[in-house]
């Protein structure tokens, strides 16, 4: 009986600790990571491109705008010799993602292609917001909104409103990418 | 004994993820599938943050804060058609879903079912089905291709205050619960 208790404490304590290593795995590793192989795309946009053009803007706009850190663009474009990368690399996107501590808003999946919406954080506080994209023909690509306590609603008022700075040399090189992409 | 590995079991089942699965799942890995799925934590946030004044307002927001998941499952593929309506049919028969609705014509079928809920005016569940796959294989110069749609919603829904927001939407849809 007593060695019965000691195995099953021992078991529960293994999964407790595997569940926690697990946690470690997270997306920002996984970018910081990848950015190194060549064979990936990435792009680091600050939030000092999401500048209005009108000097007009209320105090709540700049607020919201404050709350935005920067955004993280990473994408495997697919070619004839990354085939194996492509998938090896998306299971483990998608590893990353199934983690509890990322929450799932949406996922929507056609076949050959498939988008997800998770975030990371509170609901009233969202520290990172992440778009998984991915189309067995292009490649796929994650989106990192990385902020601090980001208000979701304040963002979609400030979408209406936002002017990009059309002259910043980062957005041409997003710019520059997205149309090689297509 | 018996006790301790019951709490075992229950504590390895609290430990693995908890995702709220149903019985249409196994069509979302299918390829020509296309699967849409908005999660509790997306109504939760939906409800908290109101996107846009609109003057659907409070409705709006209780009926989002209530909902736990919404699933979409299209299929244009004649033999995975054919495996939706069975897996409908059977659903069906163990639930205790009744049928509240239902529209014929020369396009589709479509089918709305519900699960009574707390009381009168909820329900826990909704599924609507469309049958539409099969009515455009002979003729084959037809541009629409007819689709297969399984849309299923849980949650605390309210009737009533669907029937109004699909009414703003969607005049004479004819929702309105029977008095």
């Amino acid at each position: 009986m007593k060695s019965f208790i000691k195995l099953a404490g021992l078991t529960l304590v293994v999964l407790f600790i595997s569940t926690a290593c697990d946690s470690n795995a997270s997306l920002q590793k996984y970018y910081v990571d990848s950015k190194e192989n060549n064979e990936f795309i990435s792009v680091d946009i600050p939030s000092s491109i999401l500048q209005l053009k009108d000097t007009e803007v209320s105090e709540d706009i700049k607020n919201t705008l404050n709350t935005i850190k920067k955004v993280n663009f990473l994408a495997l474009q697919l070619n004839e010799t990354n085939q194996e990368l492509y998938a090896s690399e998306k299971l483990k996107v998608a590893k990353i993602l199934k983690n509890p501590k990322y929450k799932q808003l949406m996922r929507m999946n056609m076949g050959k292609g498939s988008v997800s919406v998770n975030y990371l954080g509170e609901e009233e506080a969202i520290d990172e917001v992440i778009i998984f994209g991915s189309d067995n023909e292009k490649g796929f690509a994650v989106v990192r909104v990385i902020g601090d306590n980001m208000n979701p609603s304040d963002i979609m008022k400030l979408a209406n409103d936002i002017k990009l700075d059309g002259d910043s040399s980062q957005l041409k090189q997003l710019e520059g990418l997205l149309s090689g992409l297509k | 004994m018996k006790k301790l590995i019951l709490i075992i079991a229950i504590a390895i089942v609290s430990v693995t993820s908890y995702a709220q699965s149903s019985i249409f799942d196994k069509f979302e890995d299918m390829d020509d599938v296309t699967t849409v799925v908005v999660t509790q934590e997306a109504f939760r946030m939906m409800a908290k943050f109101n996107v846009g004044g609109n003057d659907e307002g409070d409705d709006y927001l209780d009926m989002l804060k209530g909902l736990k998941s919404f699933k979409v499952f299209t299929t244009e593929n004649p033999t995975i058609s054919k495996e939706m309506n069975n897996v409908v049919s059977k659903y069906l028969k163990s639930s205790k879903l009744i049928e509240l609705m239902r529209v014929k014509d020369k396009d589709a079928n479509v089918k709305i079912y519900v699960r009574q809920g707390k009381d009168e005016d909820h329900v826990s569940e909704m599924l609507m089905y469309v049958g539409g796959v099969g009515k455009y294989m002979e003729n084959s110069d037809s541009p629409v291709k007819a689709e297969s749609v399984i849309l299923s919603l849980t949650g605390d829904i309210d009737l009533n205050k669907i029937s109004k927001l699909t009414e703003t939407h969607i005049p004479n849809s004819g929702l309105n619960k029977k008095q």
